[in-house]
């Protein structure tokens, strides 16, 4: 076969320069993108795997220090729903003195002259 | 046998009733008895209470029995209205009652009404309510309205303006006021006012209650009142804008001056407060303004805040009724 030198028009070989660099470019960037994803993703799931360790930690702290229903505790209870207890009573007490003064004057009423 | 619990407001212009069956009317607190046969024939009834008599007020003789909040005294025909007129509306509030079912009743009368004119009510309803409280008008209103604190209620009726100061009990003597200045007073202002200015106008009781229920005022911005009125029975269009205010102003103005005598006589610790809870109830209420008046008034004193209840005509009633349910049994059996 005869030596053939192949001869391409200058544009075209620039176009096929430009072509190939952009391959490389993109191929480049979605390789950079990918790595990217990966140390992101690791990085996530180890803020994950320490939170949930914390909050493990926390429960654990939780289940001891939860008292236990001694009598103290019971009275604690009874006070608080007592004292709930107290303001409706003083509500209702204060109408009922209220009711008793009415009466008293209605009564006072009907004995005056 | 069922218990029924009724508040009533006697009222010396209008009066109200509720009833623990949820019903509530009110009544003008008139009777009128047919003036002779013919109209006795033509009316077909012994007498006309309310609207029904004013109506026919030319068929009847018209009769008031109350007088500024209190049963007209020494007189039989007054007690005798005044018996009836509670009677009809309890017996028109409550169809549903039978014989053997009882009665109780509160009855809002005026602050300062005397032991003689409440004797006088629980004498004449002892026939038909087996148990009846008479309380303090004003303190009625403060039940409605949930307000046994710092507060000044203002009862602006008919023939009084009752004043009550609350402190978290009942109040007593000291706590309340009474002032004759009020709605009838009122009347007499814009009739006066009226007259001074057109002469030869003609009014009636009728004509000015009207003028002041749909114009009355004591705010400062307000569009030009111009009313139909006759003269000589030719109807002409009369500008009484400034009339108007200028009476209404004298009634506001005495009220904002009672308000700070029980504002200034009370705990130096606890007068702001009250100042700042000043509540205005019955038909004095719906003045147009009034609340900002008195705030103006009160600016001198240091200011306050005045509010007016939503429901004028039913709110003592009310009041007198929740405090009727409200009340243990063990108490109803000491009266």
């Amino acid at each position: 076969m005869p030596n053939t030198v192949l001869i391409l028009p200058t544009t075209k070989s620039l176009g096929l320069y430009l072509v190939s660099g952009t391959t490389l470019l993109i191929g480049g960037v979605l390789v950079w993108s990918i790595w990217q994803q990966r140390q992101k993703s690791k990085k996530i799931q180890s803020m994950q795997n320490k939170l949930s360790e914390q909050l493990d930690n926390l429960e654990a702290q939780r289940n001891k220090t939860t008292p236990l229903p001694t009598e103290q505790n019971n009275l604690k209870e009874a006070k608080a729903s007592s004292i709930l207890q107290t303001s409706y009573q003083l509500a209702k007490n204060s109408k009922n003195d209220l009711f008793e003064q009415l009466i008293s004057d209605n009564i006072a009423l009907r004995a005056a002259n | 046998m069922s218990i029924y619990y009724i508040g009533i407001d006697l009222g010396t212009s209008q009066s109200s009733i509720t009833t623990s069956t949820g019903k509530r009317i009110s009544l003008k607190t008139c009777i009128g008895y047919p003036k002779d046969i013919i109209s006795q024939k033509r009316l077909g009834k012994d007498y006309l209470l309310g609207d029904e008599a004013l109506i026919n007020r030319l068929a009847v003789n018209l009769i008031w029995p109350l007088a500024e909040g209190v049963i007209i005294q020494d007189e039989d025909q007054a007690l005798q209205a005044t018996q009836i007129i509670l009677q009809e509306l309890i017996k028109s509030s409550l169809p549903e009652m039978q014989e053997g079912d009882l009665l109780y009743a509160a009855i809002g009368v005026p602050a300062q009404a005397s032991i003689v004119n409440k004797k006088a009510i629980i004498e004449i309803t002892k026939d038909f309510i087996d148990k009846i409280l008479i309380v303090s008008e004003p303190f009625a209103v403060a039940y409605s309205c949930g307000r046994f604190d710092e507060c000044l209620i203002v009862d602006i009726g008919a023939g009084t303006t009752d004043l009550c100061r609350m402190h978290g009990s009942l109040p007593e003597k000291e706590d309340q006021l009474t002032l004759k200045v009020a709605g009838n007073f009122l009347d007499k202002e814009i009739s006066k006012n009226i007259l001074a200015e057109y002469p030869n106008v003609q009014l009636t009781p009728k004509i000015i209650k009207e003028i002041k229920e749909k114009f009355g005022f004591v705010t400062d911005n307000i569009d030009p009142i111009k009313v139909v009125l006759n003269t000589q029975g030719l109807p002409d269009i009369y500008d009484i804008t400034a009339l108007l205010k200028k009476a209404c102003l004298n009634l506001t103005n005495p009220v904002s001056q009672a308000v700070q005598q029980l504002v200034g006589s009370f705990d130096p610790d606890f007068q702001e407060k009250l100042r700042n809870n000043i509540i205005i109830a019955g038909g004095g209420s719906r003045l147009k303004g009034i609340d900002l008046a008195i705030e103006k008034n009160l600016e001198i004193y240091g200011g306050g805040k005045v509010e007016c209840v939503q429901d004028a005509e039913y709110c003592g009633s009310v009041g007198a009724l929740k405090m009727c349910m409200e009340m243990p049994d063990e108490y109803w059996e000491c009266i």
